[in-house]
């Protein structure tokens, strides 16, 4: 195993968990991932590029298409909708032809190249689930306006995720089928000095004619499971990576450096941010070191090459857990930035009393708002028969065509939990809060309300639960939940309004709940400043208040507090004292406060 | 497109059980798979078509009638049966994909717009209710599924029968089949009446054994990189599932339920408050099925202990305050109730 570098400047002996790369390592890792996945496009299905527009992605872009030779590339806007997306009738064609001719959609159109989906993080669920049951099946089947087919669609799928903190991310069912997780974000002009690499000889065999031995593929796994990534599509896009690396390099069968690199490339990324250095992950060098003595359970039963191999990889792919999710700390400010400029969409107050349109349906012509594309492909079977008798008119409605655009009825509501996770009544909070997010969820399905929970102690805020409908989810969540600590209110309030106004534009009616006693002590720079504390509490409260959000504050002290109280009125809360706050008092006025709103 | 055949498919063994399970007697009522992405639930139902024994219909007949369900039959049919010559035939059992972003007229059945545009017709063109009859009807990512769609699978799931009144139509039919859905429950829980609707739930979890996972990967290449020989290697296994389900359709009738068998079955559903009667119903006919496959002549209480959690685990009353896993529950239950 000697000889084999992770990042070529990492000293021999230094534990590889480096949480931020730096901008060239992303880039050159981000090639290699081009690289190969242009030369198994259809086997690695894709990829996810987390990173705002600019020239990296855009190069990146370049190389991967001039490398993998694709046609066509299919672009998927974030609104179009299920007619365009799997096909359907072609209503001007159809009444052209006088008999029904069908269009298809985007997923088919890209059969055979590559589907980019711009804006990922914005994907609504049923759209990611459209994509992703195409990318299993290879085909797309169409069971629309009178016609039922199935289409071939096999494609690569190229994600641009512009992401902006860790609430906010391409969906995870398009992320587990694509191979590569890559992050562009730092990257800057002078990183991006690398291409494609040029092997000398024999370059490019077909992948189809390497093989990846059962060691390698064993320790692969070996060493994803021992870093927490149960998923097997990971461990199968890894072993394809190290057959694509093999590949590039005109090797028959997979060496270790060709699985180091899929590890670094495919594991890495894909591992929970917060899975820390233990015993049991320990640096390569260590147990080459002392071979006699390696008593790890899971690995004593194995040959000792393969201890070896397998921590290599786990090295490996530590070096490439670039942090793709932890961002906490930069979370609020990027997210200020975003607020302040102009770009904001204003689809805040327009989502709460229309709601997301969900199709359109045949009815009275009174009963709402006509959709007329769907009036007019409904009138035009009936055209032929219907113009016998008048040729001037082009085109012949009846009341029967009316179709009525229709509206989710409520807007889906979103509770966010904004708990006090601090000092010495972290715990009991915390469980209450624990247990109204369940109760919560358990009642939630015929009302399809979401929860979301954001803790703040210590001197940050985290994001424990992202929006979930799910009660499975949440438990997962909440198992371990963090305390103890300073109080950086401030820093609470502000990630609870970024979240509220990043769902609200998504069409989401945000209730925010804040649980604390009001006695903020560090300020949004970390500082321990009292004056500075309250004062960014306030401050952080008076946004939260401008966005405009229905806000209950449980003042959790044990007696009512004007503090408290004085934060509540600065974001247009309502203040309730509770010192006893039960799960069930809190999920009761909680309700309640969703059915108003 | 060549698809994955049903017994290469590694571990998964509660659904692939389930899935035959509902093949040898239809009546248990659809199958549930949630869990994990990627690990494999809809490669194991799609592979299920290559199991299932074939159908007797009538020839010509739209909607594929069961000549043996009488009362079903249509006035012309009927006539022909009581001469004694209504034609019939065998064909394989339908496995249908109701994807996602199907549209309402799609899956019931509408106007047939060919024949209105060039003949100016009113015909109606069976959807995918009617395509589904006697086979399977399969939804991939079901908690995904609009709710209008949702609203008309119940109805037609609990009648078995599709009843069409638009665009000046008036049709109906049988629309009998094995309901089975699959989804992550991390995008959202199902309705709980869409719940009820299937017979058995399978908790599809991630394998964590290395050997399991290095077959998976190995076993997926293999497809991959040669799909074809990858199928005939398997065809015989698949082969001799379908002739132990054929075998176990023809006797399942035959097999007896004990006195003893009923009763554990109904205190079990009592200690676990599992609601209503479908669940010891399903528990039931699915032990019994269970048996025939395994060439029993009795429903033992091993039948019944296996096909419990599959049964009950989506029908115990949710408690937010227990932490357990429902299957874990179930097994809990069946440990006191049933003992050692």
């Amino acid at each position: 195993m000697t000889g084999l570098s992770v990042y070529g400047d990492k000293t021999p002996g230094e534990p590889a968990a480096p949480s931020f790369a730096r901008g060239a390592d992303l880039w050159d890792d981000a090639v290699l991932a081009a690289q190969l996945l242009s030369i198994d496009p259809f086997g690695l299905r894709g990829a996810c590029l987390r990173a705002f527009p600019g020239p990296p992605r855009d190069q990146w872009f370049a190389l991967f298409r001039a490398g993998a030779k694709l046609a066509p590339v299919v672009k998927l806007p974030l609104g179009a909708d299920d007619a365009r997306i799997i096909g359907g009738l072609d209503l001007a064609a159809t009444l052209r032809a006088g008999k029904p001719v069908m269009q298809r959609g985007l997923l088919a159109e890209a059969n055979g190249g590559v589907l980019l989906v711009s804006m990922a993080e914005r994907l609504r669920p049923s759209v990611s689930g459209l994509i992703a049951s195409a990318v299993d099946l290879g085909a797309v089947v169409v069971e629309r306006d009178g016609f039922s087919t199935r289409m071939p669609a096999r494609f690569c799928t190229i994600l641009y995720d512009e992401g902006a903190d860790a609430g906010e991310a391409a969906p995870q069912a398009l992320l587990d089928r694509v191979a590569f997780h890559l992050n562009l974000d730092g990257v800057s002009l002078a990183d991006m000095a690398h291409g494609f690499n040029e092997p000398s000889v024999n370059a490019h065999w077909d992948w189809r004619d390497v093989v990846c031995s059962d060691e390698i593929a064993e320790a692969i796994n070996a060493a994803s499971l021992r870093l927490g990534v149960r998923s097997l599509s990971a461990l199968h896009f890894a072993v394809r990576a190290a057959i694509a690396h093999a590949a590039l390099y005109g090797r028959a069968s997979v060496s270790d450096e060709d699985a180091a690199i899929a590890c670094r490339l495919v594991i890495g990324p894909r591992m929970a941010p917060a899975i820390e250095l233990t015993q049991e992950t320990a640096p390569p060098e260590r147990s080459q070191q002392s071979d006699a003595d390696t008593d790890n359970d899971d690995a004593a039963q194995q040959k000792q090459d393969d201890i070896s191999l397998e921590d290599v990889l786990v090295a490996a792919a530590q070096a490439g857990a670039i942090a793709l999710m932890q961002r906490s700390g930069g979370m609020m400010r990027r997210r200020d930035r975003a607020a302040g400029g102009g770009g904001r969409s204003g689809a805040v107050v327009a989502s709460r009393d229309k709601g997301r349109p969900v199709g359109s349906r045949k009815d009275a012509p009174r009963a709402g708002r006509i959709d007329i594309a769907a009036t007019l492909r409904a009138a035009a079977p009936w055209q032929g028969v219907r113009r016998k008798g008048d040729q001037n008119r082009y085109v012949v409605l009846d009341t029967e065509d009316v179709q009525i655009k229709r509206y989710q009825a409520r807007a889906e509501s979103l509770v966010i939990f904004c708990v006090d996770a601090s000092g010495s009544s972290a715990i009991r909070r915390m469980g209450e809060a624990k247990g109204a997010v369940e109760r919560l969820l358990a009642d939630c399905y015929s009302r399809r309300d979401y929860v979301a929970l954001i803790a703040f102690g210590g001197e940050r805020a985290d994001l424990i639960l992202p929006p979930t409908r799910s009660l499975v989810r949440a438990r997962r969540a909440l198992i371990a939940l963090p305390g103890g600590g300073g109080t950086p209110l401030a820093a609470g309030v502000a990630a609870s309004t970024a979240l509220a106004d990043l769902e609200a534009r998504k069409g989401k009616t945000p209730i925010v709940v804040v649980l604390s006693d009001g006695r903020g002590n560090i300020a949004f720079d970390g500082g321990t400043d009292r004056d500075a504390a309250e004062n960014d509490a306030q401050t952080a409260a008076r946004k939260l208040r401008a966005l405009g959000v229905q806000t209950l504050f449980f003042d959790t002290s044990t007696r009512p507090s004007p503090r408290a109280r004085a934060i509540a009125e600065s974001m247009g809360a309502d203040y309730r004292p509770l010192p006893f706050a039960a799960s069930e008092t809190i999920s009761k006025a909680v309700r309640s406060a969703v059915e108003q709103s | 497109m060549s698809i994955f055949p049903f017994s290469a498919i590694v571990g998964q063994e509660e659904l692939k059980r389930a899935l035959i399970l509902t093949a040898i007697d239809p009546l248990i009522g659809g199958v549930l798979a949630f869990g994990d992405r990627g690990a494999g639930k809809s490669t194991a139902i799609r592979a299920l078509a290559a199991l299932l024994p074939q159908v007797e219909t009538i020839r010509d007949c739209p909607y594929r009638r069961d000549p043996a369900d009488v009362e079903n039959l249509c006035a012309d049919c009927r006539a022909l049966q009581k001469k004694g010559d209504l034609p019939t035939r065998k064909e394989p059992a339908p496995v249908v994909d109701l994807p996602l972003g199907a549209t309402e007229d799609r899956v019931i059945g509408a106007l047939d717009l060919e024949s209105a545009l060039v003949r100016g017709e009113k015909r109606f063109e069976p959807g995918l209710l009617a395509r589904a009859h006697r086979g399977y009807l399969y939804i991939d990512e079901v908690n995904l599924l609009d709710d209008h769609l949702v609203d008309v699978l119940l109805d037609v799931a609990a009648s078995g029968e599709n009843v069409v009144e638009r665009e000046g139509l008036s049709v109906r039919h049988p629309a009998r089949f094995v309901l089975v859905g699959s989804g992550n429950p991390e995008e959202g829980e199902l309705r709980p009446q869409l719940l009820d609707r299937f017979g058995l739930s399978v908790d599809v979890r991630t394998p964590t054994d290395l050997a399991e996972r290095i077959e998976v990967v190995r076993r997926r290449d293999a497809f991959e990189r040669d799909p074809d020989e990858f199928l005939s290697r398997w065809k015989r296994k698949d082969a001799a599932t379908r002739r132990k389900i054929e075998k176990a359709r023809a006797t399942l009738d035959e097999v007896e339920t004990s006195d003893d068998a009923l009763r554990l079955a109904s205190s079990l559903c009592i200690a676990l408050g599992a609601d209503g009667l479908r669940g010891e119903l399903t528990m039931m006919r699915a032990a019994r099925a269970l048996a025939a496959f395994d060439g029993k002549e009795t429903v033992e209480k091993a039948q019944l202990s296996v096909v419990a959690p599959s049964a009950l685990r989506h029908r115990l009353r949710k408690d937010p305050l227990d932490d357990a896993d429902a299957g874990v529950r179930v097994e809990r239950a069946i440990e006191e109730v049933f003992g050692p």
